[in-house]
């Protein structure tokens, strides 16, 4: 029961903070999310490795990352070039989902979304308590003057899409033993943490403290579902 | 109207020339429903609304009437219109209270929350489960009928968006969509121009998913799928926003997506994906080559 309450708690969370981190960093809204989770199931189902899922997610998050800072001018055409990227792995999954309507694997590793889920958060709160913290700071607050007083805004912007993007993968890997594996499976979880992450973003916080609203409200959500359900 | 005629009459052309068969009567009933679609999408952007969610706008009225056709006719028609008001009330609440980068993101979370949600929506009538992942059934109406339909609605929306395109309300629209604060400072009611735009753009969103119902006969969640949402907007950006040719792109974008799926399923939705990762690329391409466009046929 409670082991259950902490699972929906942090996939909700963890979700939360990834759209967060990108938007706040990268100024977009990451809807490659969703298929990278989706991505994650497959990767289980396939080869049972996490360690692919996560060289996978580094590496999409990367390729996003030229993508965007090469064409991209506005919130909204990296938002929508991300779009894109989601459903092209959506449909590439769709692609190689043939066989049947779902795909199950057969070991269950949802605990460690758990793990994932507070070693994500530990993260993030360590970067902003460390010297880098004022320099991500700064980017969150305004981007083009960070740059301009020399902080490395393009290294910071790439490990966060990389780095997020990896963990979405992994979210999906761990995920997977619990659920009926299709190439929609991560829309679900994306949508809730943009949900969260917007309720959260109406407080206008920066920094560690947006993290911290981001669980609390999180742990709301995730209690309103186990009462309702 | 000269200019109108001279562009109407290629849409008439290709309509009484894929009158001839049944299969292309049904893809030109198919085509019209996606160019409606981006009729719809384009009354909407001339406020500067740029919807990635018009898929809720098409599906939601639909949906519902579908999901009453099961009751009855009547209950039908009553949730049709019921969907039309909330489809348009939660549509011109979107565009009041949001910003433009606001709406984008509104519009395409919600409608794809829609999407997630709507195939939990199933109720039970007679011992039979209805509803879910399967969806509604629909009445059909005969091809031949429906095709007339199809393209008197296309031809007489088309219409419409070009009248109110370069009608004094159709100024203030694009007055909005350049500068919001600056056409409230000059005696612009936003508020009467944002809604007249959200309820033009619903009458054809509404429209095409009328036809779409009657050419299926049955309306399933798949009805606010991302393809839906995302399809007006890459018509119009292959057509650098340019009303005809955005017919002309969702006639040859259905056209391709039968064709790349024939070959292997699927297919289409790579295409898509491609454009919307190339669209800033493309926007900016379509926007000077229009633009030029623009400027030889004046």
């Amino acid at each position: 029961m409670a082991l259950n309450f902490l699972i929906s708690f942090f996939s909700i969370a963890l979700m939360a903070l990834l759209v967060s981190v990108n938007f706040r960093i990268g100024k977009f809204l990451n809807l490659s999310l969703g298929g990278l989770f989706a991505a994650g199931g497959y990767i289980a189902y396939f080869t049972s490795n996490p360690v692919i899922a996560v060289l996978s997610g580094l590496a999409f998050g990367f390729l996003l990352y030229i993508a965007i800072s090469g064409i991209c001018r506005s919130v909204i055409e990296a938002t929508v070039l991300s779009l894109g990227a989601g459903i092209l792995i959506e449909r590439g999954l769709e692609i190689v989902h043939s066989s049947s309507y779902y795909y199950f694997v057969s070991f269950d590793y949802t605990n460690y979304l758990i793990v994932l889920g507070a070693v994500s958060y530990l993260a993030v709160f360590a970067a902003y308590i460390s010297p880098a913290g004022l320099k991500i700071k700064f980017i969150e607050s305004d981007h083009e003057l960070a740059e301009m007083y020399g902080v490395n805004t393009k290294g910071v912007f790439s490990a966060a899409t990389s780095l997020t993007s990896a963990c979405a993968v992994l979210a999906g890997f761990f995920v997977s033993g619990s659920l009926a594996i299709s190439p929609t499976t991560g829309f679900g979880y994306l949508i809730s943490g943009i949900i969260v992450s917007a309720i959260s973003a109406q407080l206008r916080q920066i920094g560690a403290v947006h993290y911290a609203t981001l669980l609390a409200v999180s742990l709301a959500i995730a209690g309103l579902l186990e009462v309702l359900f | 109207m000269k200019k109108i005629i001279t562009e109407t009459s290629p849409i008439i052309i290709i309509s009484a020339v894929l009158y001839t068969s049944p299969y292309s009567s049904w893809l030109f009933v198919l085509m019209t429903i996606y160019a409606l679609l981006t009729i719809s999408w384009l009354f909407m952007r001339m406020t500067g609304r740029i919807s990635m969610g018009h898929s809720f706008l098409l599906g939601f009225p639909v949906f519902l009437a579908s999901a009453g056709y099961s009751i009855s006719p009547d209950v039908s028609a009553q949730l049709f219109l019921a969907g039309c008001f909330l489809s348009f009330t939660i549509f011109y609440i979107f565009s009041e209270f949001t910003g433009r980068t606001a709406f984008v993101f509104l519009t395409l979370v919600f409608s794809i929350l829609i999407w997630i949600v709507s195939p939990k929506f199933a109720f039970e009538i007679n011992g039979y489960i209805l509803g879910g992942e399967v969806g509604f059934n629909f009445p059909v109406i005969p091809q031949k009928m429906l095709h007339i339909i199809a393209g008197a609605s296309l031809i007489s929306l088309f219409v419409l968006h070009r009248v109110v395109e370069s009608s004094r309300i159709g100024y203030f629209m694009r007055a909005i969509g350049d500068d919001e604060t600056a056409s409230k400072a000059v005696g612009i009611d936003l508020r009467k121009t944002k809604a007249l735009s959200v309820f033009l753009s619903g009458v054809s969103a509404w429209s095409a998913g009328l036809i779409y119902a009657f050419e299926f006969g049955h309306v399933s969640p798949e009805i606010f799928s991302i393809e839906f949402s995302v399809f007006p907007f890459i018509a119009s950006l292959l057509a650098s926003g340019n009303p005809l040719f955005s017919v002309f792109s969702s006639f040859a974008l259905v056209y391709l997506s039968k064709v790349l799926n024939s070959f292997y399923p699927g297919l289409m939705g790579i295409f898509y994906s491609i454009v919307l990762i190339l669209s800033p690329k493309i926007g900016r391409w379509a926007y000077v080559k229009g633009k030029r466009l623009d400027e030889k046929i004046r």
